[in-house]
């Protein structure tokens, strides 16, 4: 992992950053949430150079939209995955035919199939919350596949500390997400950016 | 949320509850509604992150699409504050970074006599603007975040009955750096196999990077250091090995990327 996470107080700041239209939350905005972003949009997409373009769409979106987000209404995670997702389905429908049959339902098959996609990669940004060490045992075990033993043998670390540090891994993360979900009253593809003067 | 159990739920789904909790622990699923869901809700996380795609657990910096700032950030007026001033940098990298360009490229057939053709898209190291000073306190991979690198796809190779096989490879662009590839979709490796990856232009100009094995979910990450100058070589190039062939090419390629440029 390349990035490192970011403090709540931290986060405030890029908040408070976009609100007021300075330039540099957008950036640090892209350095903590870009590589999540655009591996969403890549396999979303499934073509490197329109996952770019939807990229700069979405990070120009935010910027724009910057002074609107609300971080009572949910994360500021949440936020920007949602803008990439609705970017991403724009993206998608565009390039499909129009339907002739309407019991395929093709548009409710792509925005679930997107939910599911973005919630993952969600999941994935939470995962840079997690303490290396707990990070990298989760990753040997659900990515690698191996066994306790296996992860044990890999890193040199003792059966018993392999295993405390995968429990506490999955419960923090498991935290962390209820945590944003407690924030957030509705689903994924309910939620958008409050704006100015409407009611809370 | 989980202190008030003799049972962490986690243990439970992660299969480690020590042998004499066992009896406590089926005692909790079957009678205490609470445990019961937050078991559920743990395993839901579980299922999720073993779907969780190659890159979502190993993002390259070098693969991120620089932001067009300028561009995004005109026409929008906003009252004055201070300005904006992180503790510290955000993210432990230069903020400009080298950024991959798509270029196509036709792959040279021949040059793959030995082990199948490729044509299709390259991807080049482009030249960025790297002018921006490394923070203060250097991550233990900045090495690896301003050396140039080539980041390339992995593709399947005709008759390698792998269609779905998909992969990436990063490889420092100079002698002695390093080269981190992660694959999905190939078979597992059976006792006596393993891939290896290669740096190759053709059957008598290749290298070994190194090997690695595909467990039961057809993954796998290699991350290793080498010696040999990329530059010299035209393609990464992954074969299903046997342990008890030569330490040759085994001639039964995989996957291999486009041209590297």
């Amino acid at each position: 992992m390349t990035r490192r996470r970011l403090t709540a107080r931290e986060e405030r700041r890029i908040v408070d950053g976009l609100r007021a239209g300075e330039a540099a939350a957008l950036s640090a905005l892209h350095d903590w949430l870009g590589a999540t972003v655009h591996g969403y949009l890549r396999q979303a997409l499934a073509d490197a150079g329109a996952a770019e373009d939807v990229f700069q769409l979405v990070f120009g979106e935010v910027w724009r939209r910057g002074a609107d987000f609300d971080p009572r209404r949910g994360s500021l995670t949440g936020w920007v995955m949602t803008i990439a997702r609705s970017r991403a389905i724009d993206e998608l429908r565009r390039r499909r035919p129009v339907p002739t049959d309407p019991a395929r339902m093709p548009e409710t098959a792509v925005e679930s199939e997107q939910d599911a996609l973005a919630e993952r990669w969600r999941v994935a940004q939470l995962l840079r919350t997690l303490p290396d060490d707990e990070r990298e045992l989760l990753r040997l075990r659900f990515y690698e596949d191996l066994s306790q033993t296996e992860i044990a043998e890999t890193t040199g670390v003792p059966l018993g500390t392999v295993k405390t540090r995968m429990v506490r891994g999955l419960e923090r993360l498991q935290n962390v997400l209820s945590a944003e979900r407690t924030s957030e009253a509705t689903p994924l593809r309910d939620r958008r950016p409050r704006l100015a003067g409407e009611g809370t | 949320m989980t202190a008030h159990w003799l049972v962490e739920p986690a243990a439970v789904v992660l299969g480690t509850v020590a042998p004499e909790q066992r009896e406590l622990a089926r005692n909790l699923m079957a009678g205490d509604q609470d445990f019961r869901a937050e078991v559920e809700r743990l395993r839901r996380l579980a299922d999720t992150l073993g779907e969780l795609p190659v890159g979502a657990w190993t993002p390259e910096a070098a693969e991120l699409p620089a932001l067009d700032l300028d561009r995004l950030t005109q026409g929008r007026e906003v009252p004055p504050r201070p300005a904006f001033t992180p503790s510290e940098p955000a993210v432990a990298r230069p903020r400009r970074r080298r950024r991959l360009v798509l270029r196509p490229v036709l792959a040279a057939v021949a040059a793959a006599g030995l082990l199948g053709a490729g044509v299709g898209v390259g991807l080049l190291a482009g030249s960025g603007d790297d002018t921006t000073p490394a923070p203060r306190s250097a991550p233990v991979r900045q090495t690896a975040q301003t050396d140039p690198w080539v980041l390339a796809s992995l593709r399947p190779l005709p008759g390698s009955g792998r269609a779905a096989a998909t992969g990436r490879v990063a490889v420092t662009l100079h002698p002695g750096g390093r080269a981190r590839l992660d694959v999905a979709g190939l078979a597992p490796t059976r006792d006596g196999s393993f891939y290896e990856a290669w740096l190759m232009t053709d059957d008598r100009h290749l290298v070994a990077l190194g090997t690695f094995k595909v467990g039961p979910r057809g993954r796998a990450r290699m991350d290793v250091p080498f010696g040999a100058d990329p530059r010299a070589y035209r393609y990464v190039d992954v074969s299903l090995q046997r342990e008890d062939g030569g330490p040759g090419h085994s001639g039964r390629s995989v996957l291999r990327t486009d041209e590297l440029g």
